[in-house]
């Protein structure tokens, strides 16, 4: 069984219209997808914006309801559970966001912010909580962790910031971790200092990670699998390896020709595939496929008919007519 | 040592820091610190009223109308031989009860209402939100003049009167940081960790944003001071306390004749204002770069 | 591609720009020289505190006045030293002869104007056109940042338009005077790489069509690779190190240059093995003493704790490093 098990998950956003407009329009961010995340895995979420991938990773956690489609985490439906519950699976998954500066509360000290986890699942008190909370900053390389607990958040750097955050996604012992860009705010050197941090910590604690990013790059090196996302939907899924030596979407492979390397000699002699144009609304979606508007491999069955997700070869995954003949 | 009095320590400490990197920022505005200063030199001036103020500012002295500032009476007398300087500092009282009083009435009225219509939303919010706007649309000194001629004009129906004129100005500012602060990453994050709806309006969000309130109530006091002034002015206020608009009123006839009976309370009026309104823009400035990134 | 003609057209002279806090002074460009020479892309790369963005800025002298202030250095721009010019001469440099495109398209756009508009206030200023025939060259400098349907584009407000669309407004509105330098302040960090890709081609075609010297500055080396000819690293307010593009990535002297590229990920890296600089960026109000790298650095030596390191002449590099004597 999986750990994570997403079936035809769906979240329509309302748009607002005016006051005496009739129809009920609708963002679709998220438009029926099918994932599963197994224990142990480091599963990278790509895609651009626009393609829902923030959205699934709260979806997923239990921050937003669904519009349709069921997670079940460790079996269990995470939208039919209460209370008590409840809360015993919050202690199992956790996050991480984007913005260091956003994520912790400006008000409180870094001994308030570490030390609320513990205190509203009442895991532990005085002393002993001190001692966890100076543990968790030896854990994610804040040390003295005297030193840390009472200052304010705005008087660390990014880095210092995002390892504090880890640290809170720590505190519980979580199974799950999901990471939404945690490392695209950084600066280059303490980006890989965080992810390195972040591979220890899921070898140490037997971490099952989300890692929701555009950047192709950071998940060659630190996913094991890896899922693409356009406009609400999985068009790819595969191992890490696997997708960057033959992937099989032609967005996948626009994407993946789109990074540049930092190599002059490699990334200059690369032929660049340049989709045209721009996404497209997420409102009213292209019929068919909905790559197709950019596709250079679109056919005449692409404007018609939306492909399926299938397996085209063990564990890789592709929706797209050239595969599904 | 043990660790939970290091613990406790360090968590004063840190309280402490925190007030004086404040106090700093605060500090480097010159014009707030001289607000501050006269607003401080006006709240001791109305405590120790008793002691400071030579005469009964009601005393009457029919031998010493209109005597104009001298050593008998620094600020002069008015028409009924009442000393001028006792009445500006009794009137300093009145002035500054009703002032925070009034603030600190409409920004506990608001803050309920407002942080409630925000953190709900939805129907809850346009209920509320109604209300509030109904309350905004009265003017408020027509609504200060019916509801003085209904209730009586004491002192403490002046400040219920004016705490309820001006909370749907608070309402609107907690509720507008309550929408913004609510979609933000530390409170996603509480709730990821399991807190509580309580938990997070007041542990999370209400600290951040209660920094435009403060500054907002600091301004409201100078607000209410001026409504007061006003209502006093017109005869309304609490007849059995002496005040500076009620000073102010009975100064209109000898405006020509005896220009010390209205300078000294209008002037006090004007410097006390200004100075909380330079007060409210030093915290407003001192408030700001917490909330900005290093 | 790259012109061989030498003809300098830019040249930074020791600059200095620091910003007087209450902190403290941030020496926050401290003794910067560079070139740029006709026709070339020139990379300024560093991460945050480096400096390179206040270097674009004290270039184009729109340093915030106080706190910052540019204390030292020449920059001659076409023979004259652009920081001895009045602000009168200096508004008929920006925009015209240099140009600048920064990171985010929606602070930079004015919300309340349409495209046409905004493009046609840089040409009016700069060309002493009337509004009409600045609006006929409105489209005609859309077309060459590739914009589809210009006409309709150019009557839109920016918040219709998507991030990619913005950019390549701000574009126009940098080259519509035909620039002799662009400064480029990392311009496709807030794209989506797709995005990315499409603006970083519509660079190399302009850089084609009009000959223009670029200034891209920017953290990603991926950019760099694909783009620049030649780069500069800064790191703390200084230069660090200066080659062509393929010198430096192949051959980086400094440590911070080559830790710097070790660190950076790639989608063509095999090794999972991932490697880190430790340490962070100095603080900038109290920085350490000599150079300001050595407490992060493997190689660091007793000199370089107690004397900052000067730019020399290696080979083909010029790099700030004690490891390297004079050659």
């Amino acid at each position: 069984m999986a750990l994570v098990e997403v079936e035809n998950l769906k979240k329509y956003f309302p748009v607002p219209s005016g006051l005496f407009s009739r129809e009920r329009r609708v963002i679709h961010a998220v438009d029926g997808i099918d994932l599963a995340i197994n224990e142990r895995d480091i599963l990278g979420l790509v895609g651009e914006s626009g393609c829902g991938k923030t959205t699934t990773g709260r979806l997923i956690l239990g921050l937003l309801k669904p519009t349709e489609g069921t997670v079940k985490f460790m079996g269990q439906d995470i939208f039919n559970i209460k209370g008590v519950e409840l809360r015993k699976l919050r202690k199992e998954m956790q996050i991480i966001f984007q913005d260091p500066f956003a994520s912790l509360n400006p008000q409180k000290s870094i001994r308030q912010i570490l030390c609320q986890p513990y205190r509203i699942h009442n895991i532990a008190d005085g002393v002993e909580l001190n001692n966890k909370v100076e543990e968790l900053l030896d854990d994610v390389g804040l040390t003295p962790a005297s030193f840390y607990l009472d200052h304010y958040p705005h008087e660390f750097s990014g880095g210092q910031r995002q390892r504090i955050a880890i640290a809170r996604a720590l505190a519980l012992r979580p199974r799950f971790i999901v990471a939404d860009e945690p490392v695209s705010a950084l600066d280059l050197s303490v980006r890989a200092q965080i992810l390195k941090l972040l591979k220890n910590l899921s070898n140490r604690f037997k971490l099952t990670l989300l890692f929701i990013t555009h950047d192709l790059s950071v998940v060659r090196s630190f996913c094991n699998r890896v899922v693409v996302m356009y406009l609400g939907k999985i068009v790819e899924s595969a191992d890490v390896d696997e997708l960057f030596t033959s992937p099989l979407h032609p967005y996948t492979e626009s994407i993946i020709s789109a990074t540049p390397v930092p190599n002059p000699r490699v990334t200059r002699s690369h032929k660049r595939i340049v989709l045209k144009g721009d996404l497209p609304s997420q409102i009213e979606l292209p019929r068919g496929c909905r790559f197709h508007t950019r596709c250079p491999k679109a056919f005449d069955k692409c404007q018609v008919d939306e492909p399926q997700l299938i397996e085209y070869r063990q564990n890789h995954k592709v929706a797209c007519h050239l595969w599904n003949r | 040592m043990n660790r939970s009095i290091q613990a406790n320590k360090c968590k004063v400490d840190s309280k402490f820091k925190r007030f004086s990197e404040f106090w700093r920022r605060y500090r480097k505005n010159r014009p707030a610190i001289i607000g501050l200063i006269i607003v401080a030199f006006f709240t001791t001036v109305a405590l120790f009223a008793p002691q400071i103020a030579p005469y009964d500012p009601f005393h009457i002295a029919v031998a010493q109308v209109f005597e104009s500032p001298n050593s008998m009476f620094p600020m002069g007398s008015d028409a009924l031989g009442r000393d001028v300087f006792s009445g500006v500092v009794y009137g300093a009282r009145v002035s500054l009860l009703i002032g925070f009083s009034a603030a600190l009435t409409s920004a506990i009225i608001g803050i309920i209402i407002g942080s409630v219509a925000g953190y709900l939303g939805g129907v809850m919010d346009a209920l509320l939100m109604r209300i509030t706007e109904i309350f905004q649309t009265i003017p408020a000194f027509f609504m200060a003049l019916v509801l003085v001629t209904l209730f009586g004009s004491s002192v403490w129906n002046v400040i219920i009167l004016l705490g309820l004129l001006s909370w749907p100005r608070t309402a609107r500012l907690i509720r507008a940081e309550f929408l913004s602060l609510k979609e933000r990453e530390f409170v996603e994050a509480s709730r990821a960790v399991g807190a509580s709806s309580a938990e997070i309006i007041f542990g999370e969000i209400m600290p951040n944003a209660l920094a435009p309130v403060i500054v907002d109530a600091s301004m409201e006091v100078g607000r209410a001071i001026l409504i007061e002034a006003g209502l006093s002015f017109l005869g309304l206020g609490d007849l059995n306390q002496i005040s500076w608009g009620m000073m102010l009123n009975n100064a209109q006839p000898y405006l020509r004749t005896a220009w010390w009976l209205a300078v000294f309370p209008g002037a006090c009026i004007f410097i006390l204002v200004l100075s909380l309104n330079l007060v409210g823009d030093g915290l407003n400035d001192a408030f700001n770069p917490r909330l900005k990134e290093r | 591609m790259v012109t061989t003609t030498n003809a300098q057209l830019l040249s930074v002279q020791d600059l200095k720009t620091y910003f007087y806090t209450s902190y403290g002074i941030v020496k926050a460009v401290d003794g910067v020289s560079l070139e740029i020479n006709k026709g070339e892309v020139v990379g300024i790369v560093g991460e945050s505190g480096s400096g390179k963005s206040i270097t674009a800025l004290s270039i184009m002298r729109l340093v915030p006045s106080p706190p910052g202030k540019i204390v030292q250095g020449k920059i001659f721009y076409k023979g004259s030293d652009i920081l001895s010019l009045s602000e009168k001469e200096m508004v008929s440099i920006r925009g015209k002869e240099i140009s600048m495109v920064f990171q985010d398209p929606l602070t930079f756009l004015n919300p309340v104007l349409k495209v046409e508009d905004q493009i046609a206030e840089a040409i009016t200023t700069h060309q002493g056109k009337t509004k009409n025939e600045a609006k006929k060259e409105v489209i005609e400098v859309l077309k060459m940042v590739r914009i589809p349907s210009p006409s309709e584009v150019a009557k839109s407000y920016p918040h219709q338009l998507s991030g990619g669309m913005r950019q390549r407004v701000l574009i126009a509105i940098a080259i519509s005077c035909n620039p002799s330098i662009l400064i480029a302040d990392e311009p496709t960090t807030a794209l989506d790489v797709t995005i990315q890709a499409q603006i970083l081609e519509l660079i190399k075609e302009l850089r084609k069509e009009l000959d223009t010297s670029m200034i891209l500055i920017t953290h990603d080396l991926g950019i760099v690779a694909e783009v620049c000819d030649r780069v500069y690293v800064m790191y703390a307010g200084k230069i660090v190190e200066h080659a062509d593009v393929y010198r430096i990535f192949e051959d980086p002297l400094h440590p911070y240059t080559s830790g710097l590229l070790r660190s950076a990920l790639s989608i063509d890296q095999f090794s999972k093995e991932l490697y880190t600089l430790e340490g962070n960026v100095p603080n900038l109000v109290n920085p350490p003493s000599g150079c300001l790298f050595h407490p992060r650095c493997a190689y660091a030596k007793e000199i370089c704790r107690e004397k900052s390191p000067v730019l020399q002449i290696k080979g083909e590099h010029t790099v700030a490093c004690w490891l390297y004597k004079e050659t």
